[in-house]
């Protein structure tokens, strides 16, 4: 049975990108706040991305059921 | 095609106030190494560059290019770096925000900020991104865990 749930490659591209540029970033020697940011963003990617909702307007409220960012977004993430 | 680009993320490394001069340069550059907060921008670059190209071969006249002329004439774009995204500029950017009181370029190092720039492409058809705004921007996570 299809489901719409997961990551497609294009998200784990994406994670990929983040995951290489927050170690870049630690290696340059950022503040644990910043890095901490990053992860979080990654995190809130990740997890809005398996479930197919695009990134929050606000991320800072990242359940499920708040507005996504763009629909462009989502639906170019699709293809 | 819009060539306008607005991009957030970290400075890696800045030249800003004290612009580079590189072995082989006709004149000293401000340069600004970005890593994009949204690692899309590093397709969505891809994807702009290649329209470009396209764009400036079909704008051009024809002339005929052996194979050996055509392989040797391409030069290599100068804007991704790895994870970061390359600025460079011949005029000074304007810094603005929080950033207008700064005066040294560690200083910019680390900093979250907007950049607004531009695509272009040389003549020998290859791109590289000016800017000419460099502002302070809010990181959109920033106080998730306050």
């Amino acid at each position: 049975m299809a489901s719409n749930q997961g990551l497609t490659p294009k998200d784990y591209n994406w994670i990929n990108s983040k995951c290489c540029s927050i170690a870049t970033m630690e290696k340059y020697g950022f503040s644990d706040r910043d890095l901490r940011n990053e992860l979080y963003v990654l995190g809130v990617f990740a997890f809005r991305h398996f479930h197919n909702v695009g990134m929050p307007t606000d991320l800072l409220h990242p359940s499920l059921i708040d507005q996504t960012e763009s629909q462009e977004m989502v639906a170019s993430n699709q293809t | 095609m819009k060539t306008l680009t607005r991009i957030q993320g970290y400075v890696m490394n800045a030249n800003v106030f004290e612009p580079h001069w590189k072995w082989g340069d006709e004149a000293p550059k401000y340069e600004l190494y970005l890593t994009p907060y949204d690692s899309y921008e590093f397709y969505t670059l891809e994807d702009r560059i290649e329209q470009l190209k396209q764009e400036h071969k079909y704008s051009k006249p024809q002339s005929f290019l052996t194979l050996e002329s055509a392989a040797t004439s391409t030069l290599t774009d100068r804007i991704i770096y790895g994870t970061q995204i390359k600025f460079e500029s011949l005029l000074a950017p304007k810094l603005e925000g929080n950033l207008s009181d700064l005066t040294h370029d560690h200083e910019l190092q680390y900093k979250f900020v907007q950049v607004v720039g531009h695509l272009q492409i040389q003549d020998l058809g290859n791109c590289f991104l000016s800017f000419h705004i460099v502002e302070s921007a809010v990181h959109p996570a920033e106080g998730f865990d306050a």
